[in-house]
Order: C-alpha cells, then structure tokens, then sequence
C-alpha cells in the first residue's frame, strides 16, 4: 500500500504550494466577486424601491444579458475584447469583472424577491411612527431580508466559487488551471482532478455548513425560519 | 346627511373627559379627496376630532375608511382636502421627510399588528423614539417599561413577537406607537384579526387610553366598545361620510337604508 502510494503523495507534497496559491486566488477571486455583487446587487434593489419603470427596465435589460449569456464568453470578452477597447486588466483583473457583472445580475434577483419578502405592513409601520426611510431599510427592512435570502445567496455562492474554475480559460492560475497543468507534466489526471475535487468539494462545504449555522440561529434567536413563508 | 352632532358639541357624557378639557379640535380633515386611478376612492371626507373625543368610523367592507385613516396621517397623499394638526394646518404637499414630524404626532394601530419581528417587545417599542427623537437608550427603556406596565404586559417585554398571542402582539403595538407621544391615535380594526376571547384585552386597553383623555380615531366593528366608549359615529359608504352623531343615534335610529341594512348585518 504505502509502496504504490508514496509517489502519488510525493506528487501531491511537490505541487502543494501551488495548489495552496491556486486555492487562495480562488477564495481572494470569490471573496472579492462577492462582496462587490452583493453590494451592488443590494443597492440596486433597494433603487427600485419607488424608482420609476426606467429603472427597472434597465436593470431587466441587465440582467436579461449577464443572466443570459454564458459565463465564458463574459470571462473572453473581458480578457480578450476589453484590451482592444483599451481596457487592458490582466487574467485576474478580468475574471473579477466578468464574475462580478454575471454575478451582479443574480444578487439583484436575490435582493429584489429578499424586499418582496418583507410584509409592506413592515415599510408602513415604520412610516407610521416617522421613522425615515434610510434608518427603516438599515434598521427593521434589512435585518428580514438577509433571513429570506441567507439560503438563496447562500446557494448561489456555492455555485459562484465552483464557477471560478472557468477562469482557467482565461490564463488565471486557479485551481483549475494548476491542475491542468500539473496533468500535462505528471500524467497523473485521476490523481489529480480527484485532488482538485476534493479542494472545491471543502470550499463548498464550509458555506453549506455556514448556511446549515446561519438557519439555526435565525431559528433559536426569533423562532424565524428561513424558509419562504 | 348630518346627523346634527356638532362635532364641537362637548363630548359624550359617558367619555370620562367630558368637561375637563376644553373643545379645542385636535385633528381635522376637511372634503379629503382619494383617487386610484379612475376610482374615487375618498369623495370629500370631513372630520372634526376634539381634543379627547373618541370618534368611531363604521361602514361596510371597501367603503374607504382604511384610506381615509391613512389619509389622515399622510401614509397616502390626498389628492384634495386640508388637514388640521392642532389648530395647524399641515401643508400635505411637502416631501416624504417633511411629513415624517407630522406624523409622528399621530400614532397608528394595524389590524395585523406588524410588529418587527426580528425585534423583542421592548426593542419594538424604544426603536422609534431612539431614532427619531434621539433619546438616550437608558430613558427610551424606562419609558418603553412603563408602556408596557400601561398594557399589561410588563412581563413579556423580551419576548419576541412570535411568543406573543395576538392580543398581546396588538397590546405591544399600541405601546409603540404611544412612545412616539402622539397628540392622536387612529385604530384600524385592531380587534378584527383576534380571537373573541383575545378582543377584550385590547378593547380594554383603549378604553384606558380613552380614559386619560386620548384624542382617538377607531374604525372598530366592536359595537359595544363604540357605543360606550366613542363621543361620535361616522358611517361611511361609498367613500362619503353619510350619517354621523351620537351612538346611540347612529346605531338605534338609522335614517338612510344604508345604515339600516348595515347595522342590520353587523347587530345578528
Ligand atoms: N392602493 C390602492 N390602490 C387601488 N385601490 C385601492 C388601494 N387601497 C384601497 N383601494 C380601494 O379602495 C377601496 C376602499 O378600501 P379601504 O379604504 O381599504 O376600505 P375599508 O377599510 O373601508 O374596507 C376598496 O375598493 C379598495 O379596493
Ligand atoms: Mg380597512
């Protein structure tokens, strides 16, 4: 056993650190894809909160294209179409971009059903004792919203960081790319993509299992499920 | 149409305020006019409540009377009429942040409740004056406990709504929207969503309210609660104001087949 193993953990010893910088590119790429959607996302449902048609109508429109077209062709657009506009980002540059516009467009679906949730009697209560509008979104509408989306925003980002892979289209050293090229000199691909599955597989776990965290406290704290009801 | 009530006539002699307060009129609505689309939904709805009084507003399903107290404190913008806060007539044209110290004045009660429901009953009621009149945590909790003690409820204060029974939920409501101070409340069928046995402890707490001389607003169906507690009744159908007076008038000697048929109904 040890005898047949050792070379493939010897391969797997070798090419740890640049798995563990694939692993950290990946987390930074979606650490930072995520906060900036989830912020724009946030902020643009909260605008169509009583914005005009126009507003909605561009956000349609929006997310009619990033929802639509697939994530690679937004990843080669950014990477190889960009430069010639003169927007010249790198690999990495890029794919935060075009992550961050695809993944944009689904938190606003996110943040908008999350609004649509919250009972109006919420919004006129708050109107009613003359709380103005910033402090009712900050302190009564937000602190709901975040119980109804904590599973779709959730689940969505399990999706975004296994999403990440296809940046390896676009020169980024992820963990698809490492892997890539760790097939190409070792000729080991089982080995490997088994090695890469089980990095994604973790990373997913800990939000599931952050997801799994967050429900129960929701639970015990207002005996709120973060179920739709 | 009137029913000859002046609304300045002193107050009902069963209100326990009668007499000792002068009939200064509190809040008044003068020919409000709401329209949805091409749908006159308020069609010149006056209203005159002294300081004190209780006014009740009855009427059939639809007839506009959740509009018209909504009208009242600016949640929707009337599309012609003058409102009157104190003697001041507040101008209905300002923008959202201008009418939010108006309505303060003015508390308000929802048939479902719509307490916060990330919030415990005491968080519900000191959420408010700390961000809208900025006082201190410390002074916003004494009074909020006071509040509670006022609805009984002093021992529920850190329940969630979720734990609270409906009455209580509706209890806690009206604590806060009484930490704002407000001049005025207006009621919106706070009873309708309860059950029968749960109505009384909400219907009391009112009555307590009325009794230290609260200027109160209630669309209630509660015809008991009307009869003893309200200084005038207004029956509104068809988005108008068509009978008004004394209970006792109002619910024994209907005079328009309106009002019969609906007293009729509600009466079996
Ligand atoms: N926001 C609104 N848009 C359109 N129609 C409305 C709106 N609010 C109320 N209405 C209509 O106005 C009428 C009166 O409603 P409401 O004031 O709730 O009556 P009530 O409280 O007496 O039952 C109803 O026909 C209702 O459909
Ligand atoms: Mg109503």
């Amino acid at each position: 056993m040890d005898e047949a193993l050792s070379p493939t953990m010897d391969m797997i010893i070798s090419l740890w650190p640049r798995f563990l910088d694939a692993t950290l590119l990946t987390l930074a790429i979606f650490v930072i894809v995520s906060v900036m959607s989830t912020t724009i996302g946030l902020l643009a449902a909260l605008a169509t909160i009583g914005a005009g048609r126009w507003l909605s109508m561009v956000l349609a429109a929006y997310g009619w294209v990033f929802r639509g077209v697939p994530e690679l062709v937004i990843l080669l657009f950014c990477y190889l179409a960009l430069p010639q506009l003169g927007l010249d980002l790198g690999p990495v540059g890029a794919a935060v971009l075009g992550f961050t516009l695809i993944s944009t467009a689904y938190e606003i679906e996110i943040f908008k059903a999350g609004l649509a949730g919250v009972h109006r009697g919420q919004f006129e209560a708050a109107r009613a004792l003359g709380i103005p509008l910033p402090s009712a979104l900050r302190r009564i509408v937000l602190p709901q919203v975040v119980r109804i989306v904590a599973t779709p925003w959730i689940t969505y980002a399990t999706g975004s960081i296994k999403r990440i892979s296809i940046a390896s289209a676009v020169a980024v050293t992820e963990i698809m790319q490492v892997t890539k090229q760790a097939i190409a000199f070792s000729h080991q691909p089982f080995t490997l993509i088994l090695f890469a599955s089980a990095l994604y597989a973790t990373m997913a776990s800990i939000l599931m299992i952050a997801e799994i965290i967050a429900a129960r406290r929701f639970k015990q704290r207002f005996g709120l499920s973060t179920e739709l009801p | 149409m009137s029913q000859g009530a002046d609304p300045r006539s002193p107050a009902h002699e069963d209100s326990p305020s009668a007499g000792a307060m002068p009939t200064r009129v509190m809040v008044e609505a003068r020919a409000i006019v709401k329209r949805f689309g091409s749908n006159t939904i308020l069609d010149g709805v006056s209203l005159a409540a002294t300081s004190g009084s209780v006014t009740a507003i009855i009427g059939a399903s639809g007839s506009g009377k959740s509009t018209f107290l909504r009208c009242v404190n600016l949640l929707i913008r009337p599309d012609a009429g003058e409102l009157f806060l104190d003697g001041q007539r507040i101008d209905t044209d300002r923008r959202e942040r201008d009418l939010l110290r108006y309505r303060c004045e003015i508390g308000m009660v929802f048939q479902s409740y719509n307490l916060f429901p990330h919030m415990s009953a005491l968080q519900n009621i000191i959420e408010a004056p700390m961000i809208v009149h900025r006082v201190s945590r410390a002074e916003a909790v004494e009074r909020a406990m006071g509040l509670l003690d006022k609805v009984r409820l002093r021992h529920r204060a850190e329940a969630y709504p979720h734990q609270l029974s409906g009455g209580e939920q509706q209890r806690v409501a009206i604590a806060r929207a009484l930490a704002m101070r407000p001049r005025v409340m207006l009621f919106d069928e706070v009873t309708s969503a309860l059950d029968p046995e749960l109505k009384g402890e909400v219907l009391a707490t009112m009555r307590d309210l009325a009794a230290d001389g609260m200027t109160m607003i209630v669309v209630s169906h509660e015809m008991s609660f009307v009869r003893q507690v309200a200084s005038e009744v207004l029956f509104m159908s068809g988005g108008r104001i068509i009978e008004r007076g004394a209970p006792d008038s109002i619910l024994d000697r209907p005079q328009s087949p309106e009002l019969s048929a609906f007293v009729a109904r509600i009466m079996d």
